[in-house]
């Protein structure tokens, strides 16, 4: 399974591309994982980012760039597989693990994270974050939401509709 | 509810990326979050959001979670009685997930647990007794009673009762009006639309009959909160009391087959116009059938032919699916089970669920996984099941059970 045939009709050894972050770090990954990025395809599969060139991204961070490109070497062989059809009950699982695993990380890195993924298109990974990001919220109070967000508290006005809603709706609460 | 610490989302976090996150989120919690700002109110009121919810809902349930269940119950009020005398208009939902919260442990005899969602008493309207299956779509649940049909979103704890048409022929046949309904989503709309049947007229000494369909669309602004005559009448009648089974924009019922008539009436919920639909060939017509829509788009038919084993019986379930405008049936699957058996949600094979069928017989729920065994495993026993309210109970006097597979939505119920 760990072999390094990740498909794209390559011969020999797989193709390496250097991905390089908005603070001048140099990554290079194999081409098969970069790939999940759906921005970085077509540059990828146009032959780009190969030898000394490399890809500047200049929206994602070194330290959100190696935790993305953790996540793509990982997910890089089942996507390879168009979904993963014949993986084994084991592959699924180690991946579920290792998902879990992967989000269980600080909120801010969380919120690098879904910018990056989204920047680069990596659907995984965004439906990943944002599926953790809602279970986090998700018995957050309006107020708490509000203070997250960073959102100016309300005005008296807005106040009082909040009141409204908490008497009309006081089940969503509990 | 307390705030913990509090880390602030970066200045910039895009409106897409909220959308992503929020798409996610259970309803509760979405209806709370209305409160946030007027813009969230706006937002998580949209048609556009409501649908991307339920996209998400509806597909992380099929692949991650499995199914869920909606669960409505019925019992006896009273010991020794038969029938659920002056029977209320009081509704009780619960939400049931395989395998989810509390329900993990059912090899070790403890009970699974299916809290409550919703709890209402329509007080005000006319008693009803429940006739037949409740009908389920998009979060939308359809009650027909003998009375009136009531309209429900749990989630959001929404109900409403649909109007009754008194210019229709007020039929009575022992005080009951023995329509058939149905609730589907009309896909060139995007609206929601609940039919019934109705007699033009009936001739009770030689069984001659006319019929109409009558629909109601849910959220109409113009000429909304009426009943409309279908422009086409049904060309044949459907089994009395029937619920309408329900798939991407078409509805089956069976033909009546009290009068001998053998195949489903399928009408297009879009162009409403009416089908028959021929049973397989390889059908017997003594077989007793049912007829579900599994795994979204895929309407289900399963018939039950007794083997030499008296004991057993071979079910065959037959399935027609939207890629063939449900015009085609293919033979799908065969199992041993000693009788008629609802398929209740299908695990399909390169799902990567290794082809799993959950299969309900009277008050229990099986697992059927026709690659690594042969025989049914029982998930659950829904009248042993703990009921949970502000306190778990259990029901006695079970009268009837209705389990509809379920995805909350925050699909509104307006008259």
């Amino acid at each position: 399974m760990a072999a390094p045939e990740s498909g794209d009709g390559n011969n020999g050894a797989a193709r390496m591309v250097t991905l390089i972050s908005s603070d001048n770090t140099r990554f290079e990954v194999e081409a098969a994982a970069a790939s999940l990025s759906q921005t970085l395809q077509l540059t990828i599969l146009d032959g780009g980012g190969g030898g000394g060139d490399g890809i500047p991204l200049p929206n994602v961070d070194s330290a959100t760039l190696s935790k993305v490109l953790e996540y793509c070497i990982k997910h890089a062989p089942a996507a390879a597989n168009g979904g993963a059809p014949n993986a084994t009950a084991v592959d699924r699982a180690e991946l579920e693990r290792f998902d879990n695993e992967f989000v269980n990380i600080d909120q801010s890195v969380l919120y690098s994270l879904i910018m990056a993924a989204h920047n680069l298109e990596i659907e995984g990974l965004q439906s990943l974050v944002a599926k953790k990001v809602a279970d986090m919220i998700k018995g957050k109070s309006p107020m708490e939401i509000r203070r997250t967000l960073g959102f100016p508290d309300p005005t008296p006005e807005e106040q009082a509709e909040m009141n409204a809603h908490m008497l009309e709706y006081g089940w969503a609460y509990e | 509810m307390t705030g913990a610490s509090i880390t602030r989302a970066p200045p910039g976090l895009l409106d897409e990326i909220v959308i992503e996150i929020l798409i996610r989120l259970p309803v509760k919690s979405l209806v709370r979050f209305k409160s946030v700002s007027r813009t969230w109110r706006a937002l998580i009121s949209s048609e556009f959001f409501i649908r991307a919810h339920l996209e998400q809902s509806s597909s992380a349930s099929s692949k991650q979670r499995g199914p869920s269940f909606l669960v409505t119950l019925h019992a006896l009020p009273h010991p020794g009685e038969t029938q659920p005398t002056p029977f209320s208009t009081h509704f009780r939902f619960y939400q049931w997930r395989p395998g989810g919260t509390g329900g993990d442990d059912i090899a070790n005899n403890k009970q699974a647990a299916a809290p409550l969602v919703y709890e209402t008493d329509l007080v005000g309207n006319q008693y009803s007794r429940l006739r037949r299956f409740f009908a389920h779509c998009d979060g939308l649940v359809l009650a027909p009673t003998d009375a009136k049909l009531y309209l429900f979103n749990p989630a959001t704890r929404d109900a409403v009762a649909l109007p009754n048409n008194d210019g229709i022929l007020p039929l009575q046949r022992g005080g009951y009006f023995p329509y058939a309904a149905g609730l589907g989503l009309d896909p060139k709309t995007g609206k929601y639309k609940v039919v019934r049947l109705f007699y033009r007229w009936l001739d009770y000494s030689n069984r001659t009959y006319r019929l109409g369909m009558e629909v109601f669309t849910v959220g109409e602004e113009s000429g909304g909160g009426a009943w409309r005559e279908m422009a086409t009448d049904p060309p044949y009648s459907v089994d009395p009391w029937q619920t309408a089974v329900t798939v991407k924009g078409f509805m089956f019922w069976h033909m009546d087959r009290t009068r001998g008539d053998r195949g489903l009436l399928r009408l297009g919920l879009a162009d409403e116009k009416f089908r028959v639909v021929e049973l397989p060939d390889a059908l017997d017509p003594a077989a007793d059938m049912m007829l579900d829509a599994v795994h979204g788009d895929e309407l289900c038919l399963t018939d039950r032919r007794t083997g030499v084993d008296p004991a057993y019986g071979t079910v065959t379930m037959w399935v027609m699916s939207s890629r063939d405008g449900y015009s085609r049936w293919e033979r799908r699957y065969t199992i041993q089970a000693s009788d008629v058996c609802h398929p209740m949600g299908l695990v399909p094979h390169d799902d990567g669920g290794g082809g799993l069928v959950s299969l309900r017989r009277g008050y229990e729920l099986y697992r059927y996984d026709w690659e690594s065994t042969e025989e049914l495993n029982v998930e659950c026993r829904m009248d042993r099941m703990r009921y949970q309210e502000r306190r778990a109970r259990t029901w006695k006097n079970m009268f009837r059970l209705n389990v509809k597979p379920y995805t909350e939505s925050l699909v509104p119920v307006t008259v």
